[in-house]
């Protein structure tokens, strides 16, 4: 066969299964063209939710949720900037809230490719939230708000096996034997700790071994506490990472000449193992 | 002798001088055809030249046609596009799901070289549906004419007026792979000698990274990512070459 009619046949191929795959399927995701801006920053991007019927979406609490969580997490890394700068005057924390109006990936996560991790992780992504709100009555008693949750940290699902650290994770809330309140829904305690998972990961990449190191660490106490909610593996592999990319992170830093940190006064630890 | 012999012996006397100046003539003839040596150009130019010149005319006065024609269809062509893309364009940044923005994209991809401008654009508008769909769009350009298209893709990642981000410079650096653009091979490795030189010293990563529309950012992971994209492309260009 000659090239150039080879060549004509990939194109064809190519375009026939463009368009086939376009016809597959259809997910509401609109681009985010805020992510450019602040290119310096790390983000957290929180998308618009959506809602399993017209009684939610019509539920204040639940319409006013984006807001409230936009006001809570902003405290929350305002808190997580303090700490930093406590630890080390010299420790930024340059991280903040993106938000995506339209946009609504598919609820299992499907959307998250390999080349979305990498675009978002170049765009300095650390973790993208996104989810379904809903409104469940108990037998006899009132509607309580419910919700099922997305999280993707886009720099582990990048740079890491996934087998090695999950990077999709799903939650329904309330968590199985906690009491329904709008209250767990408004803080997402698992949000900071993928934040501070990504953002350690990026850091590291980047050589900026306090900042990751740090990341790490607060990340751990993050996921601990969301294992309270009962027994995760896709958690609790997530947090074999975590200690593990830490002690790696450490010990790089010490063999890096050009570090001269206080990582450097840390002794020595062999990392095989380390998250037993 | 009577008169008439006479002049009948007048007669035949002229028409021998006549026969002997006609032999005289042919032998001078002769003579000089033999000096001349055949015809001359000369003689040949001014035989064809009327014909010559006429053919010369007419075939100038057809370039000349030909040339305003294909002129005009190219300003035919460039309008209709210019008429036809921005609904294209629309369409795509509206797009409400990945599939959609691909489609778009590749639509957009089929006015081949015209179709980059407005694909690196969306480039560089950031976050992940448009950059992915605008991608996907440039690279079947690169497929299908990358005749055009590689000396455009190698003006983007030479460019040094701040124009592009990072990432739109890591997208045309893999595109350019794609497309095997082979004479983008100089461009690429000078472009990964640069970035070797780096390290992560934060004042040279700032200076390097005035190259782009924005310095904020750019750290030893993007080197890394940058030098590994390098590394693809070139890898794909050495082995279409051998």
């Amino acid at each position: 066969m000659t090239r150039p009619r080879l060549r004509r046949l990939q194109l064809t191929a190519c375009l026939v299964l463009t368009l086939a795959a376009a016809g597959a399927a259809h997910a509401d995701l609109r681009n985010c063209d805020n992510l450019s801006d602040n290119p310096g920053d790390y983000k957290v991007v929180l998308d618009d939710f959506s809602f399993a019927s017209p009684a939610a979406q019509a539920n204040t609490q639940l319409a006013a949720l984006r807001e409230t969580l936009q006001f809570n997490f902003t405290g929350q890394l305002d808190v997580l900037r303090a700490s930093a700068r406590q630890l080390d005057r010299n420790l930024q924390v340059p991280m903040r809230l993106v938000f995506c109006a339209g946009r609504q990936p598919s609820l299992d996560g499907s959307d998250f490719t390999a080349a979305r991790a990498e675009q978002l992780s170049d765009e300095r992504v650390v973790v993208e939230m996104w989810g379904k709100l809903d409104l469940s009555a108990a037998a006899g008693g009132a509607p309580s708000p419910s919700a099922r949750i997305g999280y993707v940290i886009p720099p582990v699902q990048h740079y890491v096996d996934e087998a090695d650290a999950p990077p999709v994770h799903v939650m329904a809330y309330p968590k199985t034997g906690a009491v329904g309140s709008i209250a767990e829904l408004e803080n997402l305690p698992e949000l900071p700790a993928f934040a501070l998972i990504g953002l350690g990961t990026k850091a590291a990449k980047a050589n900026r071994y306090d900042l990751a190191v740090w990341a790490f660490t607060r990340a751990e106490a993050g996921i601990a506490d969301a294992k309270l909610g009962g027994a995760n593996p896709r958690l609790e592999a997530l947090l074999a990472y975590v200690k593990r990319t830490a002690c790696e992170t450490r010990t790089t830093a010490r063999k890096d000449p050009n570090y001269k940190g206080p990582l450097t006064l840390v002794p020595a630890q062999a990392c095989a193992g380390v998250e037993l | 002798m009577t008169d008439v012999e006479q002049r009948v012996a007048a007669v035949e006397a002229r028409l021998e001088s006549a026969f002997a100046l006609d032999a005289r003539l042919k032998t001078i003839e002769g003579d000089l055809r033999k000096v001349k040596g055949g015809s001359s150009l000369r003689d040949w130019l001014q035989t064809l030249g009327p014909y010559v010149g006429g053919l010369v005319v007419l075939f100038v006065g057809y370039w000349i046609k030909d040339s305003v024609t294909l002129a005009l269809e190219r300003e035919k062509l460039n309008l209709a596009y210019a008429q036809q893309m921005p609904a294209l364009l629309k369409t795509l940044d509206e797009s409400d799901s990945q599939q959609v923005a691909d489609r778009n994209a590749v639509a957009l991809a089929m006015y081949g070289k015209y179709a980059i401008s407005p694909l690196l654009d969306r480039l560089e508008l950031g976050g992940d549906v448009l950059p992915l769909a605008a991608q996907r769009g440039l690279r079947i350009v690169g497929f299908q004419d990358s005749v055009e298209a590689c000396p455009t893709f190698r003006r983007v990642i030479n460019d040094r007026t701040r124009r592009f981000k990072w990432q739109t410079h890591k997208t045309l650096i893999r595109v350019i792979g794609q497309s095997e653009c082979a004479d983008a091979r100089a461009d690429l490795e000078s472009y990964r000698a640069a970035l070797a030189q780096l390290g992560s010293d934060e004042q040279q990563l700032r200076t390097f990274a005035q190259r782009y529309s924005a310095d904020e950012g750019f750290d030893a992971e993007t080197v890394a990512s940058l030098t590994s994209e390098i590394d693809r492309a070139l890898a794909i260009i050495e082995q279409v070459k051998t």
